[in-house]
């Protein structure tokens, strides 16, 4: 039985072939394969190139069950900057590869942890919508947690 | 522009992140920053309020009322048609208000189905009645960090109701029979609704005056009891799909595991901890049979020191069970461990042992505690503290299995032939018989062997203890630590079959049929030395092993002797001939013997001819010195009259001209002093000479004698 290959389109319109026993990871894409067979090219219209070759980088790993955990690991610190592990966290809830946006995720909280709620903002390019009293407001409400 | 577009698409992306990646970052994070999240923007105010993950901890907050407060507050503030799936508490630091928390959480989570729950603490808690009810509940965990703490808790006496549950983790938790005022029936079955439960771990329990304490559970498959503060009477473990089961043997009382199981047939893996008490140390062993009796369907034993025990060191001893019972030994403890290691081993499908040594103990695991193991498990591999060991060698063995049963079938008519053989040497037999060990003539229990790896550093598996193995087994090949090797023995081993059948038939003809002359006995003895045990080995092993093949540790040796012997077969054949020949061997060496002494004299010669040469050469090498010297005489004479030519140029003439004189009175001294070393020289050389024309007559006259001599011997040759 010769290995089948499947082709995923990123949002750039570029292509990506990946065996379809790696691919199937993804449970996404194992619905897809189980539903249609997965004939032809497999559209990601949310994940961009750089972001699908770093999962597809991830799909293609051979490591030993036993090492797996920390090769994970190793991937995503690599990978070390807040929008590309939001991109690729992203990209796994897409594709529902559970192991891949935990530790995603798990690196991103690691990261922000000590940050002050500005340097969340700013690293999570989250707008402040609200002006100084507003906030004031917000922090006397939840007084107790702060 | 494409690529500022693509940023701006990106960074918009990453600010309208979807909730689901909020709530994963957030889970991640103290449930105090989740709540503070709430002040980024209007969106994050209400992202918090439902995320399906609390992580609630007491050590954030300065004092514990604030944190009863932020859990307050936090629940109420929730969104309250959500479910959560995993609440993970943790309370450090005493006070009664805990409990408060404790119950307020533990209700809110049950209410939302939670799915998983830790909670951790410090002080004495109480945990809610409910809590053993969650029916949605598949992960559960209590832990508390306290050893003296935790006495008192309460857990509920009665079957706990988690239908889903499926790990549950108990940390130094006190189970205690409180209803006994009714009816004394000091037992507990805590787990028998726990019908989906399949990973149970008592960590440091303490069973109060229990008598049994019950695991029932139909899917267990893992059960873990470690380093218990004190075990009950008996534990009831019914748990047909237990796949693995690690425990500590004793408990900080001194008290020895006691187990009462029934079909435990699905058992793979046992992992004891074992902590030796030096007054106990029978009853130890004992307690430990038991356990094996017990447990004799795991494919898996690894004994290793319980953890606790660890810091303790017991007079530095290796502390392993096996090692036990070997001190035990020594410790006039002879009748238990003869008796426990007599009874044949009740596991019977061991495939691995791991035996933990003590850190810079280089003790081996005796042989005989092996054999203990081997008799009743053939393919037991003994591990070290390697953990992949076990898988490769899992694939090895398959292939040498494999290798095995190829080379058992080639050589199985061999050996029917062999068989003849080993019974004309009955008396060898007889011998070997006398010096076997007593569990040798009891044949192992297994008859199905293939393959006996040992990793430990012995180099070959002890002749008496193959023999023992192979009287069952006969398929079984002996492997060292190398997983080539096998392969290539097995395939010279058909070879070296077939060559040492040979060596050895055509020997025993000589043995007994030719009486041998002496120079020919010493030579068969040399032989005989290594290669009658050979013989013993396949005379006991064939009997009952036809299809027995054995392995040297050097496989190049068996293959010269029995070209050895095939040469002794020769030399046997042509013996008469060579005992006629003996005169004219006599001959031949007088005839030798005087071609001898003639080359001694060429010899002779030849090294005083190099002494004269050598003393010609040294001459030479004078004389060329001494010429040499009146050059340089020469040549400063020349300067010295340059020198005093360019003095009267200058007109320094008075004082300069006795500069002159002088330079050329030393000079003059020079000359004499160098003519007088010459003279010696020559004087020496002259002396040399004669001492060699004195050589070459002594030379003369010992030729002459010599001749005289060979004159004399011939014709006493003649006459003799």
């Amino acid at each position: 039985m010769s290995k089948k290959t499947l082709t995923l389109m990123s949002k750039d319109k570029q292509l990506f072939n990946i065996e379809e026993h790696l691919a199937v990871q993804s449970v996404t894409i194992r619905n897809m394969v189980k539903e249609d067979g997965a004939s032809s090219v497999i559209p990601l219209p949310r994940v961009d190139s750089e972001t699908l070759a770093l999962v597809i980088e991830y799909l293609n790993r051979q490591q030993a069950p036993e090492e797996d955990e920390d090769y994970v690991k190793k991937f995503v610190d690599e990978r070390g900057e807040i929008p590309t592990l939001l991109e690729l966290a992203q990209a796994a809830l897409d594709l529902d590869i559970k192991k891949l946006m935990d530790a995603a995720c798990m690196k991103v909280a690691d990261l922000i942890k000590d940050f002050t709620l500005e340097e969340v903002r700013e690293a999570l390019r989250i707008e402040n919508d609200r002006t100084p009293e507003e906030e004031k407001a917000i922090r006397d409400e939840f007084q107790w947690a702060f | 522009m494409d690529d500022r577009a693509r940023i701006i698409a990106k960074e918009d992306r990453i600010s309208n992140l979807p909730n689901g990646i909020i709530h994963r970052i957030l889970s991640f994070l103290d449930m105090k920053y989740a709540v503070q999240t709430s002040a980024l923007s209007k969106r994050w105010k209400h992202i918090w309020t439902s995320m399906p993950h609390l992580n609630l901890n007491s050590q954030t907050f300065r004092t514990s009322d604030k944190f009863v407060k932020f859990v307050n507050d936090a629940l109420s503030h929730r969104n309250h048609g959500l479910e959560v799936s995993t609440v993970e508490l943790s309370v450090e630091g005493g006070t009664l208000h805990f409990n408060e928390v404790v119950t307020s959480v533990v209700n809110y989570a049950c209410s939302r189905n939670v799915r998983k729950l830790t909670i951790e603490w410090f002080w004495n808690i109480k945990l809610p009645g409910c809590l053993f009810s969650c029916h949605t509940l598949k992960h559960l965990t209590l832990t508390t960090h306290d050893d003296t703490a935790a006495y008192g808790l309460s857990v509920p006496n009665s079957p706990w109701d988690f239908p889903a549950l499926e790990t549950l983790y108990l940390t130094n938790i006190e189970f205690r029979q409180i209803d006994d005022y009714i009816e004394y029936r000091s037992s507990l079955n805590l787990f028998s609704k726990c019908v989906n439960l399949k990973d149970l771990t008592l960590h440091r329990c303490y069973m109060f005056d229990v008598d049994i304490f019950d695991v029932c559970a139909p899917q267990l498959s893992t059960l873990t009891i470690m380093d218990p503060f004190r075990f009950p009477k008996v534990f009831n473990i019914v748990a047909p799909k237990l796949k693995c089961l690690t425990a500590s043997v004793e408990d900080m009382c001194s008290n020895f595991l006691q187990l009462l199981v029934e079909d435990l047939d699905s058992l793979e893996k046992v992992n004891l901890s074992v902590g030796p008490h030096p007054s106990q140390e029978k009853r130890h062993v004992l307690g430990l049979l038991d356990l094996f009796q017990k447990l004799c369907s795991a494919k898996f034993l690894i004994l290793e020191t319980c953890s606790w025990l660890r810091y303790i060191n017991f007079h530095g001893y290796w502390l392993s069970s096996l090692l036990l019972v070997y001190y035990n030994l020594f410790r006039s403890l002879l009748s238990t461990c003869r008796e426990f290691l007599r009874k044949p081993c009740p596991f019977n499908n061991l495939k691995y042992v791991k035996i933990e040594k003590q850190k810079n103990r280089t003790t081996k695991v005796p042989t005989y505690i092996k054999n203990y193991f081997l008799k009743s498990s053939p393919r037991v591999t003994f591990v070290n503290d390697l953990p992949k060991v076990p898988q490769k060698r899992s694939r090895e063995e398959v292939h040498e299995g494999t290798i095995a049963k190829k080379v058992s079938n080639v050589t199985k008519a061999q050996q029917k032939k062999s068989r003849e053989e080993v019974d004309k040497s009955t008396m060898v037999e007889k011998a070997l018989s006398s010096c076997m060990d007593q569990p040798s003539h009891e044949p192992p229990p297994f008859h199905n062997m293939k393959c006996l790896n040992q990793t430990d550093r012995i180099p070959i598996t002890p002749i008496e203890f193959r023999n023992q193995l192979l009287e069952s087994s006969p398929s079984a090949t002996f492997h060292m630590d190398l997983p080539q090797v096998p392969h290539k023995r097995s395939r010279k081993e058909v070879d070296k079959g077939t060559m040492a059948k040979k060596g050895l038939s055509s020997c025993k003809e000589q043995l007994l049929h030719k009486a041998s002359p002496s120079n020919l006995k010493t030579s068969n003895q040399k032989d005989s030395i290594p290669r009658t045990p050979i013989e013993v080995d396949k005379s006991q092993l064939l009997k009952s092993s036809p299809s027995t093949t054995f392995n040297m540790d050097l496989p190049q040796v068996p293959h010269k002797r029995s070209r050895m012997e095939a040469d002794n077969d020769t030399m046997a054949n042509t013996l008469d001939k060579e005992i006629q020949q003996t005169k004219i061997v006599d001959e031949e060496k007088r005839r030798l013997e005087e071609k001898i002494s003639m080359q001694d004299e060429h010899i002779a010669e030849q090294k005083k001819m190099l002494e004269a040469m050598k003393v010609q050469h040294e001459k030479k090498m004078l004389e060329a010195k001494i010429h040499m010297q009146d050059e340089i005489i020469a040549q400063q004479k020349k300067a010295l009259l340059e020198a005093t030519k360019l003095l009267h140029e200058n007109g320094i003439l008075e004082e300069k001209l006795q500069d002159k004189v002088i330079a050329e009175q030393k000079a003059m001294l020079e000359t004499i002093r160098l003519q007088n070393e010459k003279r010696m020289l020559e004087a020496k050389i002259q002396r040399q000479d004669k001492i060699i024309a004195e050589q070459k007559t002594m030379l003369d006259g010992m030729r002459l004698q010599l001749q005289h001599e060979k004159i004399g011997t011939e014709p006493g040759n003649i006459d003799s």
